[in-house]
This record gives C-alpha cells, sequence and structure tokens, in this order.
C-alpha cells in the first residue's frame, strides 16, 4: 500500500491516520488500514456548484440510511445561482452526519471533507463548519496547474488552512476521472462518492442501485459509466489511503422512509386529501411543489402556479369555499403579501392550509438560510382580531404528519391553519418511519345533501364558537360569505352586539382546540434548575445539548411546542417547576448586556415574548441569527453558562 | 350596508322557465344602490339571462370583489351561492372554486377599479387561464364608495364632479381581453338591455372566460357635463358594433333573418350565437380584426358595443390541465388521486 503525500500549510508533522473524534473507540487493524469505531461521524461533499456534489451526498446519504445509519443531511447552497468556478461564494454540496443512534440533528463540526478544489473548501473553513482536526481529501490537479494564478491562490489558501490542525490528503481526482470520462467534471462527484464509500464501507449494491435510480431517465450508459466512476474511487481509496471509519448501525430494524422535509410535507399533504395546492415560486418553499408536481402527474390532483403569493391563497381558499380543503405553500415574504387573504378566510371561516418555510428576513432577507423569525408574524400578522391556529413540526417525520393534522383542524374548526416549516428542515433529510397511510387521513368529501330547513351557515354554538360548513352546490344551503362583520345568516351586520358575539365565536374556537391537547412532554427531569424551551427544527439539537448536559450532572431539561396558537396548556404550572426558563430559537433577540439594552427594552425571542405574555413567568431566551442551523454544543455551552458552570465544553 | 327584503309575491299569470321558477325567483335584496345606479341596470339584465337559461339558483357561485359593483351580487339570484371577497381578488377566488368544482355555473361581478387597478394581474391570469366564468366588469370610470376618485379607466379629459380633469391614459378593458387572448369579450351599456341580455346568455354558456364589460354610469359621482362615462355621453357616442342573438340549445326560432346577413357561430353545447348585424370587413372569430376595429372605433370617438370577439374552439382551465370531469369536490376518498395504495408505493420508493 501506498501511503499517500501530506499536504500542509505548516510545518506540524505529519500524522499517519485519518483523526477519530474524541469519543471514538480504540482504532484497530484491518488489512493494514487504522479502522475508528465511531458513534457519530459528520461528512461533507464540496465543489463548485455545477460539479454533482449535491447528488454525490444525496447518494451517500440515503445508501447511509438504507444501511441502518441514523441520518441528518444538509444541503451546502451557494451563495449565488451562477458563481464563476472556483470561487468561495460557489461553495456547494452537501453535509451528513452519520450516527449509530437516531440522528436528529445536523451536529457540530464536520469530521472529514471531500473538496474538488482549495476555494470551496476556503469557503468552508472560513465558515467555521470544519472542525479544528477534520480530515481534508482535496482535489490536487490545482496545485500544479498551468495558470499562475491558481497556483497563486492554491498557496495562499494552503497559507490560510494552515492555520487551523486540518490534516489534507491530496487526491487526484482529475487524473482519475480522465481515465474514464472525457470531462472530469462530469465525474469528479461519482469519483468522490467512490472514496467516501470505502472510507465507510458503504454497501456497492446499494450505491449501484442509488445511482441507477438517480440516472434512471437517461441513457444505460451513463449509469454504467457512473458506477465505473464508483469503482475507482473506491479502489483508489482502498490504494492509497491508510483508515477506515465504521460507524455502526443503529439497532432499530423497522421499515423507514428517508426525505427532507420539502419531500415529507409534499407526501404528507397527498396522505392528507390535499391534492389542491396552489403556490407562487419562492425559496425555500418551491421544492414541495416540485415533488407534488411529480406526484400529481403520475397519480393526479391539482398543482396550480398562480400568478402572484396573493393569487395563490385566493385559489386554495376558493377551493376551500367550492368544498375542496386545499393548501398553499409559501416563504416569509410571500406570508407578508398572503395577509389580506388570511383575514377574510379566518373571518368567513374558510378552511385553510398554509405552509410557510421559514427562511431568514425580514424583506428578502436570506433566501435559503434557515431562520424561526416568522412567528409573531404567523400568530399576529393579521389586521384586525384573527384567530386561527398555528404549529410546527420538529422534525422531519413530523412534516408529513403536520399535514395530515392540519387538514383535519382546519376543516372541523373552519379555520386557517398555519404550519411553520423552515429552510432547515426543507432540506434536510433524515430516515424516519415509514407511515403507514390510512384512509381517514384523506377525509371523506363533504356532505352535500340538502341542509335542513332553517340552519343558518354560521351557527355558532354559544359554547365552542364552531359551526357547520355548507357547501356551494348543496340545496338550501345556500349563504354569501364576506370579509365583512355578518351574524349567524351571514348577512352584513354593523350591530354592536353581533360583531362582540361573532368575534367571541371566533375566538372561542383556539380554546377549544387547546382543551384537546396535552402538556408538552419534558425531555429529562419534570423538574429542576434550568427548563429549555424550543419550537420547530431545533428540537434535535437542543435535545442533544440537555443531554450532554445531563450527562455532566446539570440539572436542565427541555420541553418543546408544537402548537404555537393556540399554546398547549399545563406551561404555567410547568414553568414553575424549573428555577430559571429560556428558549432557544433562530431568531433575533438582543443581549441583556448590550448597550442601551434594558429588562424593559430588551426584544427577546419570538417565542419568549410569547411565553412571558401567556405565562406572567420571566422566561429568558438565547437566539442566534447565524444562517444556519443551531449547533447542540453552542446550546451545551449556553446551558453551562446559564447554570455558571465555568470552564469549556468538554 | 343593510339589506332590504323583497316581499315575495307571486302572481300565477308570472311566466315561469323550464324550471318552474318566475323572475321573481332569480331576484335579490332590494337594491342599496343610488336610484338610477347603472348597476341595478346590470343586475336587471343578469336575472333576466339566469331566468332564461332555467339556472337551477342552487348550482351557481357569485362572487365579487370590493366596490359598489361588489354590492351586486346581493341583488340578483338570492338561491345562489355567493362570496363577497377582498378588492381585486374575486378572479382567483373563482380560478380556486372552479377547480374544486367545475360543475357550478360561476358567475363574477366586479367594477373597472376592482378589475383595472387592484386586481388587474388577477383579471389578466384569469382570461390567460380561460376561467370557465362569466366575468362582468360594471365600468364608470370612477370610485363610487369612497366619493369619486378616477378609475384606471376614465379617460383622457374627461372631468370629475370636482372639476379636476384626469390627464393618464385608461386602461381599456375589451382590448386588453382581446391582446391577452381572451375568447369571449363584450361590451354592453347598462341603458341596453336588449343588447346585453343575449350578451349574458351567450357568456354564461361559453365555456371559458366570457369577459363583457359594461359602460355603467355612476349617477353621483360620474354622470355630469364633461364625464365620458355618463349616460348621455355614452348614449352619444355608443355604436352597436355587432348585434348578435343567442340561440340557446333546443330552443325554437323566433326571429326571421335574411339569408346572407346572418352569421351563426356554434358554442360547445350546441347553443349558437347569431351574428345580426357586422360591419364589412369584421370576423368576430378574428381576435386582430376586432383589436383593430374597436381600436380604430375608440380613437374616432364611439364607444363600440356588442359581442365584440368569440372563439368557442378555446380550452377552458380544466380542458387545458386534463383534469377528470367529476369535480374534485365530488370524489370520494377511495378514489381520491393518488389514494392509499398509491401512496404506500410512493412512500415505499423512498426507503
Amino acid at each position: 500500500m501506498t501511503t499517500p503525500t501530506e499536504t500542509r500549510g505548516d510545518a506540524a508533522p505529519a500524522k499517519a491516520t485519518g483523526r477519530p473524534r474524541a469519543d471514538a473507540q480504540a482504532g484497530r487493524e484491518a488489512d493494514g488500514k487504522i479502522v475508528h469505531r465511531l458513534d457519530q461521524h459528520i461528512v461533507e461533499i464540496v465543489s463548485d456548484s455545477g460539479e454533482g456534489a449535491q447528488t454525490c451526498g444525496k447518494i451517500f446519504g440515503t445508501v447511509s440510511a438504507r444501511m441502518g445509519n441514523g441520518v441528518w443531511t444538509v444541503e451546502i447552497i451557494p451563495a449565488e445561482i451562477e458563481p464563476p468556478a472556483r470561487s468561495p461564494a460557489g461553495a456547494s454540496g452537501n453535509r451528513i452526519r452519520l450516527g449509530s443512534r437516531e440522528v436528529t440533528n445536523w451536529g457540530d463540526y464536520t469530521n472529514l471533507v471531500i473538496a474538488f478544489n482549495e476555494q470551496v473548501l476556503l469557503a468552508r473553513h472560513r465558515a467555521g463548519a470544519l472542525a479544528p482536526d477534520a480530515t481534508i481529501l482535496l482535489e490536487d490537479m490545482w496545485k500544479r496547474h498551468d495558470d499562475p494564478d491558481i497556483l497563486d491562490q492554491w498557496s495562499a489558501a494552503m497559507e490560510e488552512l494552515g492555520s487551523a490542525d486540518y490534516r489534507i490528503i491530496p487526491v487526484p481526482m482529475e487524473k482519475e476521472c480522465l481515465e474514464v470520462v472525457d470531462d472530469a467534471r462530469r465525474g469528479k462527484n461519482m469519483f468522490a462518492l467512490g472514496v467516501l464509500s470505502a472510507i465507510y464501507g458503504r454497501d456497492r449494491e446499494l450505491l449501484e442501485g442509488a445511482i441507477a435510480r438517480r440516472f434512471a431517465k437517461k441513457d444505460d450508459e451513463i449509469t454504467r459509466r457512473n458506477v465505473e466512476l464508483l469503482d475507482r474511487g473506491m479502489r483508489w481509496a482502498e490504494g492509497h489511503l491508510d483508515f477506515q471509519i465504521e460507524v455502526p448501525p443503529t439497532s432499530d430494524a423497522s421499515a423507514k422512509v428517508v426525505m427532507n422535509g420539502n419531500q415529507a410535507i409534499a407526501l404528507g399533504a397527498i396522505a392528507a386529501g390535499l391534492e389542491l395546492a396552489s403556490m407562487y415560486p419562492i425559496t425555500p418553499a418551491s421544492s414541495v411543489s416540485h415533488y407534488l408536481a411529480e406526484i400529481f402527474q403520475d397519480y393526479g390532483g391539482i398543482l396550480h402556479q398562480a400568478e402572484d403569493e396573493i393569487a395563490a391563497a385566493g385559489v386554495a381558499i376558493g377551493a376551500s369555499f367550492s368544498g375542496k380543503t386545499a393548501f398553499t405553500i409559501t416563504s416569509g415574504p410571500g406570508m407578508a403579501l398572503k395577509t389580506e387573504f388570511l383575514g377574510l378566510a379566518i373571518m368567513t371561516e374558510t378552511p385553510l392550509v398554509v405552509v410557510d418555510v421559514q427562511r431568514g428576513g425580514p424583506s428578502t432577507g436570506l433566501p435559503t438560510r434557515v431562520e424561526q423569525s416568522d412567528l409573531l408574524a404567523a400568530l399576529f400578522g393579521q389586521p384586525g382580531d384573527a384567530p386561527h391556529v398555528v404549529l410546527a413540526p420538529a422534525t422531519i417525520e413530523e412534516c408529513f404528519h403536520s399535514m395530515v393534522l392540519a387538514r383535519r383542524i382546519a376543516e372541523t374548526f373552519r379555520t386557517v391553519v398555519i404550519v411553520l416549516s423552515d429552510a432547515n428542515l426543507a432540506t434536510g433529510v433524515q430516515p424516519f418511519p415509514r407511515p403507514e397511510p390510512r384512509a381517514e387521513w384523506q377525509g371523506s368529501p363533504p356532505d352535500q345533501g340538502a341542509v335542513p330547513d332553517g340552519a343558518r351557515p354560521y351557527e355558532w354554538d354559544p359554547r365552542t364558537g364552531l359551526s357547520t360548513r355548507f357547501i356551494p352546490g348543496q340545496e338550501g344551503g345556500q349563504f354569501t360569505a364576506t370579509g365583512l362583520a355578518h351574524d349567524e345568516e351571514s348577512h352584513v351586520a354593523y350591530d354592536p352586539q353581533v360583531n362582540q358575539r361573532s368575534s367571541r365565536a371566533r375566538s372561542r374556537k383556539l380554546a377549544v382546540l387547546q382543551s384537546t391537547l396535552t402538556p408538552p412532554p419534558i425531555y429529562g427531569e419534570g423538574s429542576g434548575d434550568l427548563l429549555v424551551v424550543g419550537w420547530g427544527s431545533t428540537k434535535g439539537a437542543i435535545e442533544e445539548a440537555v443531554e450532554r448536559a445531563r450527562a455532566e450532572g446539570l440539572s436542565v431539561s427541555s420541553t418543546h411546542l408544537t402548537f404555537l396558537s393556540p399554546l398547549p396548556p399545563g406551561l404555567t404550572e410547568m414553568f414553575g417547576r424549573f428555577g430559571r426558563v429560556m428558549t432557544v430559537e433562530i431568531n433575533y433577540s438582543d443581549e441583556p448586556d448590550d448597550p442601551f439594552i434594558t429588562p424593559e427594552n430588551r426584544r427577546r425571542g419570538q417565542l419568549a415574548w410569547l411565553l412571558r405574555a401567556q405565562t406572567l413567568v420571566d422566561v429568558d431566551c438565547w437566539t442566534r441569527v447565524m444562517a444556519e442551523p443551531l449547533r447542540p454544543g453552542s446550546i451545551h455551552e449556553v446551558i453551562r453558562d446559564r447554570l455558571a458552570v465555568t470552564g469549556g465544553v468538554a | 350596508m343593510t339589506h332590504i327584503e323583497k316581499p315575495r309575491v307571486h302572481h300565477p299569470a308570472l311566466e315561469q322557465n323550464e324550471l318552474g321558477l318566475t323572475r321573481r325567483d332569480y331576484e335579490g335584496r332590494m337594491s342599496t344602490l343610488c336610484a338610477g345606479c347603472g348597476h341595478d341596470s346590470v343586475t336587471a339584465a343578469i336575472i333576466e339571462t339566469f331566468w332564461k337559461l332555467s339556472v337551477p339558483p342552487h348550482r351557481v357561485a357569485k362572487l365579487s370583489g370590493i366596490g359598489c359593483s361588489a354590492k351586486t351580487p346581493t341583488y340578483f339570484v338570492k338561491e345562489a351561492h355567493g362570496f363577497n371577497a377582498v378588492h381585486g381578488r374575486m378572479p382567483s377566488l373563482v380560478t380556486g372554486g372552479n377547480a374544486a368544482n367545475r360543475d357550478l355555473v360561476y358567475i363574477g361581478i366586479s367594477g373597472d377599479g376592482d378589475s383595472l387597478s387592484i386586481g388587474l394581474g388577477q383579471l389578466c391570469h384569469a382570461i390567460r387561464r380561460n376561467v370557465d366564468m362569466l366575468y362582468v366588469l360594471e365600468n364608470n370610470g370612477v370610485y363610487g364608495l369612497t366619493k369619486g376618485q378616477f378609475s384606471a379607466s376614465a379617460d383622457v379629459g374627461s372631468v370629475a364632479k370636482t372639476g379636476e380633469v384626469n390627464r393618464q391614459r385608461p386602461i381599456d378593458p375589451v382590448l386588453l381581453a382581446l391582446s391577452l387572448g381572451a375568447s369571449f369579450v363584450a361590451r354592453g351599456f347598462s341603458g341596453d338591455k336588449a343588447q346585453l341580455v343575449p350578451i349574458l346568455e351567450a357568456g354564461l354558456r361559453h365555456r371559458g372566460l366570457a369577459l363583457v364589460d359594461v359602460i355603467s354610469p355612476c349617477v353621483t359621482f360620474n354622470d355630469h357635463e364633461g364625464s365620458t362615462k355618463s349616460y348621455r355621453y355614452t348614449r352619444e357616442h355608443e355604436v352597436e358594433a355587432v348585434e348578435a342573438d343567442f340561440v340557446p340549445l333546443r330552443r325554437e326560432l323566433t326571429a326571421e333573418y335574411e339569408a346572407g346577413d346572418v352569421r351563426e357561430v356554434a358554442m360547445h353545447d350546441g347553443s349558437v350565437v347569431r351574428f345580426r348585424k357586422v360591419p364589412a370587413h369584421y370576423d368576430p372569430t378574428d381576435r386582430d380584426a376586432a383589436y383593430a376595429y374597436v381600436r380604430g372605433r375608440q380613437e374616432a370617438g364611439e364607444v363600440p358595443t356588442g359581442l365584440l370577439h368569440l372563439d368557442p374552439t378555446g380550452q377552458d382551465m380544466h380542458r387545458a390541465l386534463g383534469t377528470v370531469e367529476t369535480p374534485l369536490v365530488d370524489l370520494p376518498f377511495e378514489a381520491l388521486c393518488p389514494g392509499r395504495d398509491k401512496l404506500a408505493e410512493i412512500l415505499a420508493a423512498f426507503r
């Protein structure tokens, strides 16, 4: 076996092995290689946009999940649509966290990278994405390039990278690929897949199957060549690397599906019987409609691409009015535009499901990046008193099931249900137990039989505020829905008593829904020094942080809210059992010790704001808007800080 | 907006349609618009149309946006389903409604503010999709509910009640619809019910979007000297360019025509539009010819009216999408697409 040449930016002595994380079991030898057996490992593949790193990462993640690993993948999205080649702005790829248990979040820092050039690697280095002792497999063609500018860039990059303690292993990707294809840019991703697969011992048959599926619509020759590149990558790694990494599979052998949050929303919508979706293209929500379009094309359904965000809401409301509950998908800027229509749906009590895949804001903000900054807008964004339901899936599995829940609530309570997903869930890929679809998830068509004499379209039950919806075409069910204040017959009424009564009915429905909910479960002990409260996609990271802190003996627990409107019952009592309560969120909040900031003017995290108002508990918060998901390690540090534990995180 | 119920007095001699209903059965509540409002005449024409075509009231969905025009659905077909929505957004609601239940008869009532300003995009896209609906645009060149501001259809030189003169070029819904490829474009005048009713009948039977722009003067804010949307101005400048009759399926011919004067255009359900008087060199089924003619007459200061363009071959939204004949709303969950079993199959592909 040949020992790879080491390229290092500094003069530190070369190490002989790939570096395991601290939690690794002792390495053992196999075929002359050191095998590191690890509980978890984070690997990423990064290239210029268009070189296929995303495809490579997706196949690697899917195959890993099928081999039984816990997996969470995150897309590395270039900052620009068509960035120049070899630029940090163009870094594109996929980051895969593998675990021997269920993986619930993206983790902390990347342990192993395969990079197609040094510039995209620099982007990841500068983003602070890499563990200080990461192993880097780097295309080495650039350091021998004819272009002196590229040689200069290479040297400068090596110097900059030298500040960290990376182990950089050169890989002759271009040279190897040219043995199989004429244009190496079209082949490196499969070669890289082969290298990674050899390192992590991925099953070749599964890989081949995944490649065949990926290129199913193309010539067989394409698949064959890609498999050849895969094999070449595997052979190269076997012949040139001195280490392997083994992340054992989980013990859970139940049937799983592997998908991202937007796919889960699309499939959940179909499972819920929502075959009419309307949308206007917007990042990061659009891919929901791409998945829906694929399914509708084969199986039927209407995907309506509207002329704008407003019309998209209108079409969904029109369909719901006609008796087919529909949904619309958008992100923050689209939510802003739909505001007027949400008010109309709430006022006319027309069922409507709205999915907001949150991105950074305000305004156009950070289109591809995660934030949880739409919470208060989702809750209170409509002028006038407009009570409605807001719920937030915390996992990709919940993205699926939340659509079923949302439709049922929308119809039962004749109201708007906003589902708050985010860019982290939208693009993250995770395996979860395969749902067993049930007929009742889809719901029956609305009863279109004649309406009994005397029945009224808004026969608000004085106790619950609920009433039975009439459908156009139903004999005797005729009424004119209106956004104006109206009475039980839907007659426009400016009578003060009617306005008070109808407002009460619409509001009461939320209390009735709340009466059917149970307090959220607590992760950890039911009482203690600190309770961390989260919502949405941060659940996995928060719970992992709590677990680490608890392992150190800290008295910390967490709870996670699915319902934001209405809030679940029992929160005040629950909060009372902890010394301190704080939220952890991906939205902006003032730091308490910043200039001018006082407890009175401090703008807190959005959930903290809500919880303080509703429970009168002095809820603190820790929030970040760093254009990425929260790391469990960062939350762990915050927990230690809040509990005044000195010393660094182990 | 208060309601005044009309007394339901049925005279045994009142004429009945095929459903045994009288015109009274197609009325709505008492209008609360200003006395003499053009919109009330449009309402009367709509009532006549629905009665003549024997449309079952409970199969009608009437939608509107905001404005004086938006109030009018209250005044016709009381026993229909209605949705009085938000400003300029009626077209998207009809689009969604029609997508979910294609079996209902959709009529949308809008105005020049509702359709040519705040809702211009929605109008254009409803035309583009050719949503199967009758779209009545009650056009008076002025915002009535907010007390007399110019709308986007006000002509250059038209004088407001306050004396202000409009200097902005108007958006003309007929030319707009023609340029967007609308399959049915007509203009009527609220003061001419005899012309308007056959247009509305044909529009209701047309499969696709039928745009009927109706000059409907606002007696309170835009019926004075100097206004180009007044009764007087419209009467003086209106030219009935195209005279047409609508002959519903199964109806006997009642009028005599001289051969050679008449051109018949069959609609999808077998009904016939009979063009009686058409200017020389003008083919109402030819969109370009219609555009050139209307534009030319308007430049000459005239207001050409009639069923100006009809293309019965156009595909409506459902045809273009290839959706099932059964309305989505009627599909039982066993038949819901893709259905439970298919879903399990799809999920299996995500292993």
